[in-house]
């Protein structure tokens, strides 16, 4: 009997060993597939090891670069565009988005000034959010010292200008933080993966096409008409129908 | 064995027994006597012309307490009622009730109906009247002019027969057909125009009922505004101020009989009567009615009917155009196709592609404006080269003309050069020819020794923030209701200043202390110490004692020596103020002195 216990527990030291060991040589083979010219095998095992690791950065920028070299440029672009959530002042991952989308900055590009945007896109929600929450912080702390301290006091007047200055720093970041919030609500937006998309005014292959959104353009989904159809934003021209395989979650 | 007995009655009892025994004779015989009837004041009417349907119940005094069910009035519409009426009448003493329901009804189009009998339910007995056939013939209105004896025209009506005969052939409305036989598709118009007898006082002229049709699309041409324009026109010697009210142009959608249903006016007629003002005249509402008008629309020849044939009739011309005539292979080009001409143009379907044509369809559309019909063709070439877009066939039927003709497009020559490489064109290329363009640019892949799992949670999910938020919230509201007690709190402002109070008072001393007799600055030395006592403990400076004094500093942290000292002082100044010592007194020092024991005191 305490030979059984003995082995059991033996058996579950080693159980992580075995896992680390599998998911070095899935890497090990991404990797020598990649070396190979082998890209769609190297992306396989990439989106594998991704199923475990959903927000490692290294693993979507591995895999949409093995996309890119297979020629599924909307799928690498989807990868890129989800890293770039979670890393966005990643030079080789800019690099490799300018290099399939040139215009992907216009693609994302909430605001009409571009300097704007680059703020924006300069730190993550969390980023900006810490940021704002910092600031709101000191607001509320040096407020409170402010009013503790004596009234006709000269600290009471610098806490006070302090206090002022953390809201005007949290008011400023925290739109920033809201919009990244909002725009990075999984399954909000998505991507347009298929070269040759079509938005349509109904729900059907039959449907007079609206706009043809080029490969890389990000949208914002609406509604699910069926397990087939979308419902997206188009801009100005309001909104049309997209089939589901034509695209792909952010 | 059974006894009888006999009674006798009093001669009051005996008549009002007879009494009674004639009641019930007389409301036996009332039972019987019910009569149910319907009632039409003419079976020959006019199309449009209102009639009366009577339903009357006569009874002999008892009262209905169900009216009759009214019958189906067969395809006649009742445009009034139903009115209920009772009548109660006595002749030779017998009483009679008459209860009446009435309806107003019209037939819409000529030919025969049937009202169907009604029924009446009375003490489990059913009463049912005979059914009434109605003719109804397409009648002109007597007095109108010979040449117009055969058009459709109704008579006007009003609310008196009186008012009904004098507008007789006076005042009418007059349906005008421009194509009575049109094809299917083939648009015409019907116009209906007010005839006026210059001698009629009108007053006014409105729509009462529009024009609608079954198999047909309606377009409203042209409707009577406020401002009337009356041209003059005579027919057989007689005068008419003759107005157009309204036009339409209708296209039949389908072959057979196309009716058009009424359309209608009301007119106000002057009565002549005017108020004290001369300003008011209500007038009299006449109806001008017109009957409805059958059109038979033809079927387009089967015979000579070409194939490709969409069911566009008109008279229409054909151009095309492209939006450029080079462009690269990855390009699309816009072909623009115009159809323009007299016919119903919205209606014209778009023509298919010709065949054998180098282009690939991606989308067409279409719009209209005004009498052109533009379709718009998305084509993406399918090779490079010197390409041509062969002609468009487009078969239409001229109604003019009763034939079909095929319009045709001139060719359109397209230079298309091979495209340039765009991110579509990376997708085509194959990895062998596209190494050089892609491997340079794109950076490799990392070297990953171990993956990050998980999946992060959002900051904004973390509740610790939201309750470092909160604490400071709280934080900042507990200080500001501190601060904002320490603000409006007389006691404790009061408390606050002591000290301030004090220090400025000590300050004003010393400065004055050689100008000041030694009294007066030991008095003041000693109002200072009471009012930074009574300010700081928030009491009143004249109740003030010795004792007191002494129990508040030692309550509030001041040493017993330092008290002690403290009342000495206090002692001192007291007996300088009252008993003057210039060579004792060092009251600037004592001021020092003061100032150091009561730091001591807690606030």
């Amino acid at each position: 009997m305490r030979r059984l216990i003995l082995g059991a527990l033996l058996i579950l030291a080693a159980g992580p060993a075995f896992a680390a060991e599998s998911e070095a040589a899935l890497l090990e083979r991404a990797q020598l597939a990649f070396a190979e010219g082998r890209y769609g095998e190297a992306a396989d095992v990439y989106g594998a090891l991704l199923d475990g690791a959903p927000a490692d950065i290294d693993l979507m920028f591995n895999q949409g670069t093995a996309w890119a070299h297979q020629g599924e440029l909307g799928l690498a672009l989807w990868r890129y565009h989800q890293a770039l959530r979670h890393d966005p002042r990643d030079r080789a991952l800019h690099h490799n988005l300018k290099v399939i989308d040139p215009d992907y900055r216009q693609k994302l590009a909430l605001s009409p000034l571009p300097p704007l945007d680059r703020l924006y896109y300069f730190l993550t929600g969390d980023e900006w959010l810490t940021l704002a929450s910092a600031a709101a912080l000191a607001a509320m702390a040096a407020g409170t010292l402010a009013l503790l301290s004596a009234r006709d006091g000269r600290a009471r007047a610098r806490l006070r200008t302090l206090a002022l200055g953390c809201v005007l720093a949290s008011l400023m970041t925290l739109p920033f933080a809201a919009t990244h919030y909002v725009q990075d609500f999984p399954g909000r937006r998505a991507i347009i993966t298929h070269e040759k998309a079509v938005v349509r005014a109904g729900p059907s292959e039959n449907s007079l096409q609206t706009w043809s959104p080029a490969l890389g353009t990000i949208v914002r989904i609406r509604d699910k008409h069926s397990s087939d159809w979308l419902l997206i934003d188009i801009g100005n021209q309001g909104t049309g129908y997209i089939s589901a395989n034509q695209l792909r979650r952010l | 064995m059974i006894h009888l007995r006999h009674r006798h009655h009093s001669p009051l009892t005996l008549a009002a027994l007879l009494g009674m025994s004639l009641l019930f004779c007389i409301s036996a015989a009332a039972q019987d006597d019910i009569r149910f009837q319907a009632q039409v004041e003419q079976q020959t009417v006019a199309i449009g012309e209102p009639f009366t349907y009577r339903l009357v119940v006569l009874t002999s005094g008892r009262s209905l307490e169900r009216h009759p069910t009214p019958p189906d009035f067969g395809g006649l519409e009742v445009i009034g009622g139903p009115a209920l009426s009772s009548r109660a009448n006595i002749i030779n003493g017998r009483a009679t009730t008459e209860n009446a329901l009435q309806w107003t009804l019209r037939a819409p189009l000529e030919g025969n109906y049937t009202i169907s009998p009604a029924r009446l339910q009375i003490d489990s007995r059913e009463f049912i009247t005979q059914p009434i056939a109605i003719k109804v013939v397409a009648r002109a209105p007597s007095g109108l002019p010979g040449s117009l004896q055969d058009d459709p025209i109704l008579s006007a009506r009003g609310n008196h027969p009186q008012l009904n005969r004098q507008l007789e052939g006076r005042l009418f409305l007059r349906p005008v057909i421009d194509n009575p036989r049109p094809y299917v598709s083939q648009p015409f118009t019907v116009s209906y125009h007010v005839y006026v007898d210059p001698q009629l006082p009108i007053q006014s002229l409105d729509y009462r009922q529009q024009v609608q049709v079954e198999g047909g699309l309606v377009e409203e041409l042209f409707l009577l505004s406020q401002q009337v324009n009356f041209n003059q026109e005579s027919y057989d010697g007689r005068i008419f101020n003759v107005a157009r009210a309204a036009e339409y142009r209708i296209t039949p959608t389908r072959a057979g009989e196309l009716v058009i249903d009424r359309f209608a006016m009301l007119a106000g007629i002057s009565n002549g009567r005017r108020d004290l003002f001369a300003m008011l005249d209500p007038g009299m509402a006449v109806e001008l009615p017109t009957m409805p008008l059958r059109i038979e629309v033809r079927p387009l020849p089967t015979e000579g009917r070409p194939t490709g044939f969409t069911g566009t009739v008109g008279r229409y011309r054909l151009s095309a155009g492209a939006d450029r005539d080079s462009l690269s292979q990855h390009e699309l080009l816009t072909l623009k196709l115009t159809l323009e001409g007299e016919g119903p143009i919205g209606l014209a379907g778009a023509p298919p592609l010709p065949t054998g044509v180098d282009f690939e369809l991606i989308d067409q559309a279409q719009e209209t404006h005004g009498q052109s019909r533009v379709f718009h063709f998305s084509l993406r070439p399918l090779r490079p080269g010197s390409l041509t877009i062969p002609p468009f066939s487009y078969p239409v039927f001229d109604p003019e003309a009763e034939r079909y003709e095929i319009l045709r497009t001139d060719p359109i020559p397209i230079t298309v050069t091979p495209g340039e490489r765009t991110a579509d064109t990376i997708i085509t290329v194959t990895p062998a020819a596209d190494e050089n363009f892609k491997k340079p640019r794109l950076h490799p892949v990392r070297v990953i020794e171990r993956t990050r799992a998980g999946q992060p949670r959002p900051l904004a999910h973390l509740p610790l923030l939201w309750a470092l938020h909160g604490a400071g919230v709280g934080a900042l509201l507990l200080a500001w209701r501190r601060d904002h007690t320490r603000l409006t709190d007389p006691a404790a402002l009061r408390r606050n200043q002591a000290r301030r109070t004090l220090t400025r008072r000590l300050r004003a001393l010393r400065q004055q202390a050689s100008a000041l007799q030694t009294a007066e600055a030991a008095g003041a030395l000693e109002q200072a110490v009471r009012g930074f006592i009574a300010d700081r403990f928030n009491v009143a400076p004249d109740g003030l004692t010795r004792p007191r004094i002494e129990q508040l500093l030692a309550d509030n942290g001041l040493s017993s020596e330092s008290t002690a000292r403290l009342l000495t002082l206090l002692d001192a100044c007291g007996a300088l103020r009252y008993a003057p010592r210039e060579s004792d007194a060092n009251l600037t020092g004592w001021c020092d002195e003061i100032e150091t024991l009561l730091w001591g005191v807690r606030p």
